[in-house]
């Protein structure tokens, strides 16, 4: 009777571990399932260091433009296939007389290969060690247009990603008589888009949007100077062009 | 969760209550996991605030001259305090600044070096280079902090927020988080003529915020479990049941000899 009693009992044992053994099992699955997310199937390549734009700002010739980015505010670079990268930026810069400029930090981009297409998304902010921030001036020959704006910047030995601001087609007219201040705010939608390219190597080139990120706060006031000026005005906005939905726009001075 | 299959397999048994050992500690030994892992954190989590903003409002302002060289050096610095676990919190130093420079002259760069410190350790280094040329008047302005940013490949988000890497230079209690701020011309690249420099640094802020990086609701610096409490308690109860079994068999076998 004891004997059985205690067989009995190495068997509850031996099946209680049995039985926590599969639950464990079946749980921890049940885990990793709901949880984990499948591995990325794109090929990483290579890494480059780039200049990467915090905010740009066009500048009327004989007139004045500052630009604000709010606390929470981000630029997001977006590739095709869910590719993205965003920047912070908690950035202002006032400049004037045609002197258009940018705000830029040196980013790590690693370039990642899909068929035969290349992507890249940003993987670091101090790839040096130390985070590198530096205005650039980067408006062309001609301080009156922005139609030959520069489309990437060089320094320290780092390019820059491509960037697009320039003066393309006339969406208004701005003639004075006395000093005028517009100011245009953005806040929920991506109202500016550009196009922006990342080339890591020579080989592969990435093309893809630059946007203001959804819910950031962005701030441009222009100051014309009066006295019988005109500028022919670009929203630079590839969704319908209006004061109350774009802050970036570029400039051609008249006289 | 899944025990429970074994704990009703126990009391089925023959009648009523045949592996009363087995359910009394399989239960005790929960009870206390659960007092233990969720009450207890749960309650002490309540007096750890989310976030907590300290600041230092000192604004320190520097006008100089462009036709010489200079250097200007300034500190900022906030000490706070830290409960339970340093890893739990993020601690986030931030400074303002805002840079004005009106040249007639002069050109180069200007180099502002903003170098953060927790306990004195470096954490972050931040340098910042104001371009100007001959005859322009340009200024800037905006907050140094820690970089934020998120990377999206196939649906795959990655946040990166960087003071959550520097929580190993805290400690329980007082912290002290300094910025020292250094401007002075980018040597090589500054020719001096007529111009002048105005800056302002400051006022510096720590914001900290008390993390819940296992989303289980309980304050990380009062949880001792880097996993969700909820979900390690079923791997708990899961354990416990051989365990359980393991205690009712060496008990009925030293009743079985006395």
């Amino acid at each position: 009777m004891v004997g059985n009693n205690q067989e009995e009992m190495l068997k509850f044992l031996k099946s209680s571990i049995m039985f926590s053994q599969f639950l464990l099992i079946f749980y921890l699955n049940m885990i990793a399932v709901t949880l984990i997310q499948p591995v990325c199937a794109w090929t990483p390549g290579q890494t480059r260091d780039l200049w990467t734009p915090r905010l740009l700002i066009n500048v009327p010739y004989n007139g004045r433009a500052e630009g604000e980015s709010g606390w929470s505010s981000k630029i997001r670079f977006a590739f095709p296939f869910g590719v993205e990268s965003s920047i912070s930026t908690t950035i202002a810069l006032n400049r004037s007389n045609g002197e258009c400029s940018g705000d830029f930090r040196l980013c790590r981009w690693q370039e990642y290969i899909y068929g035969d297409q290349a992507y890249a998304v940003k993987i670091s902010e101090s790839p040096l060690g130390y985070i590198w921030d530096r205005t650039f001036y980067i408006y062309g020959a001609d301080k009156k247009t922005c139609a030959d704006d520069l489309c990437e910047v060089n320094y320290g030995g780092y390019g820059s990603v491509w960037f697009d601001i320039r003066y393309k087609e006339l969406n208004k007219i701005r003639d004075t008589d006395g000093a005028v201040t517009e100011h245009c705010h953005g806040s929920t939608y991506a109202i500016f888009e550009m196009d922006i390219k990342v080339s890591i190597s020579k080989v592969s080139v990435g093309l893809g949007k630059c946007y203001w990120q959804g819910g950031g706060e962005w701030d441009y006031w222009y100051t014309f100077s009066g006295g019988g000026h005109r500028w022919y005005i670009d929203f630079l906005s590839t969704e319908t062009p209006s004061i109350e939905n774009d802050e970036l726009w570029a400039f051609d001075y008249r006289y | 969760m899944m025990s429970y299959g074994l704990l009703i397999i126990a009391i089925r048994g023959e009648g009523n209550m045949k592996h009363k050992t087995f359910i009394f500690s399989w239960v005790l030994m929960l009870a206390i996991s659960i007092a233990g892992l969720v009450i207890s954190p749960a309650f002490q989590s309540i007096s750890i605030p989310t976030f907590i903003n300290h600041s230092n409002d000192e604004t320190i302002k520097f006008i100089g001259s462009m036709n010489e060289p200079f250097l200007f050096k300034c500190e900022h610095n906030i000490s706070f305090i830290l409960d339970g676990s340093p890893e739990g919190y993020g601690v986030k130093p931030l400074i303002k600044f805002y840079v004005k420079i009106r040249s007639f002259k002069a050109s180069g760069t200007l180099r502002l070096n903003f170098t953060i410190y927790y306990n004195e350790q470096m954490v972050m280094c931040n340098l910042r280079d104001e371009v100007f040329e001959p005859g322009s008047e340009v200024s800037s302005a905006g907050w140094i902090a820690p970089p934020e940013w998120e990377t999206k490949i196939e649906g795959l988000s990655i946040k990166h927020e960087e003071w959550l890497d520097w929580r190993r230079y805290l400690r329980s209690g007082e912290n002290k988080a300094v910025i020292k701020t250094t401007i002075a011309p980018l040597s090589g690249e500054f020719n001096f003529g007529d111009g002048e420099v105005y800056v302002e640094i400051g006022p510096m802020k720590v914001e900290v915020q008390s993390l819940d990086m296992d989303k289980d609701g309980i304050k990380d610096p009062v949880d001792a479990l880097k996993l969700n409490n909820y979900l390690f308690l079923p791997i708990l109860g899961i354990l416990y049941a051989p365990a359980s079994a393991f205690i009712e068999y060496v008990t009925t076998k030293r009743l079985k000899k006395n």
